[in-house]
């Protein structure tokens, strides 16, 4: 007969439990590796609308049947898989992407922002956005746009975006 | 009554293998691992670091890479030829700082040849203070690994941003 300690820790079976709680942490590893990876938010270039310091969760599902969106946030990889920039897709390929005073355009059209907050004196000549790439930026515009990582990135390296 | 410790232990086994595996398991990759770790710790500098010690520990960052090793630090740092030209940049950067300190983000390490060659993608956080002025920098490498005299040695490496500012050229 187990002790009352040992079967409130480990059941009434503790050779299953150790396969049960194998498999769950083998599980949970290959679904914060490959789908839903926590994501710890380090920096300021995506306030006010993610805040530094906060968790998230990562979803690396999202664009493996469809394209990014403009607007939608997305994961953009770093090297391996532990690191990503958090960025705003802004243009789409094929498209010329422009600032003026802090205003986007797209295609010569101004272009509505409504995650943005504060001022922005972000100018860019007009960019063509290439066959296979995205522009992608945060949503901290107080910063200027030479300190800010922003700029044109491979569909390849987008590896996923938010789940919440 | 049926004795299951054998298949328990037989898939234990097995997990506990397939953990090993995906964590890296080969010995000469993290060897190379290492030596990536131990160079950024040669880079850190704090307040109070000598010019005989800067001097040293210059040189031994200038270790860690290759003779003919080609480097292209990113802007505002020049490309650099040979270790001893990267030796000269580390003593001027480490005097230039009061503080310098380098974080490892992330990094993909695969074979290019088997124990000869490994490429390395790797992600920097750079903390610098100078002038009083606190500047945080991130840089994405694309580095090459050679061995050399049963060392593990950078015989190149090239900023490579995922993310390139238009009008320039990240890999």
């Amino acid at each position: 007969m187990l002790p009352t300690w040992t079967i409130w820790l480990w059941g009434r079976k503790p050779r299953v439990t150790l396969l049960r709680a194998l498999v769950l942490g083998v599980l949970l590893y290959l679904l914060g590796r490959f789908a839903f990876p926590p994501v710890h938010v380090a920096g300021q270039s995506m306030e006010p609308t993610i805040h530094d310091g906060t968790w998230r969760l990562g979803n690396k599902l999202k664009f493996l049947q469809r394209e990014p969106q403009r607007g939608e946030l997305v994961m953009v990889r770093m090297a391996g898989w532990r690191a990503f920039y958090l960025k705003r897709v802004l243009a789409l390929p094929g498209e010329t992407i422009a600032f003026s005073k802090g205003m986007l355009q797209i295609n010569g059209r101004a272009q509505p922002e409504p995650y943005l907050q504060g001022e922005s004196n972000w100018s860019l000549p007009a960019t063509r956005v290439g066959a296979d790439e995205y522009f992608v930026a945060g949503d901290n515009r107080a910063v200027p746009l030479a300190a800010h990582k922003a700029g044109l990135t491979r569909r390849a390296d987008i590896v996923g975006g938010l789940l919440w | 009554m049926v004795n299951r410790w054998p298949m328990l232990l037989a898939v234990a086994g097995a997990l506990l293998f397939g953990a090993w595996w995906l964590l890296g398991g080969d010995g000469e990759l993290k060897k190379i691992e290492r030596q990536s770790d131990h160079l950024v710790a040669a880079m850190h500098k704090t307040p109070g670091n000598g010019l005989l010690g800067l001097a040293t520990r210059a040189s031994e960052i200038a270790g860690f890479f290759s003779r003919q090793a080609r480097i292209t630090p990113g802007e505002p740092l020049p490309a650099i030829n040979s270790r001893e030209e990267l030796m000269g940049l580390a003593a001027h950067t480490l005097q230039a700082v009061s503080t310098l300190e380098v974080k490892i983000l992330d990094r993909e390490l695969n074979w290019v040849r088997p124990n000869e060659q490994a490429a390395m993608r790797l992600a920097v956080e750079i903390v610098a203070q100078a002038q009083g002025e606190r500047q945080k920098l991130l840089y994405t490498y694309d580095v090459t690994w050679v061995r050399e005299e049963e060392r593990w040695v950078i015989a190149s490496a090239q900023v490579c941003e995922s993310i390139r500012r238009p009008g320039t050229s990240g890999q």
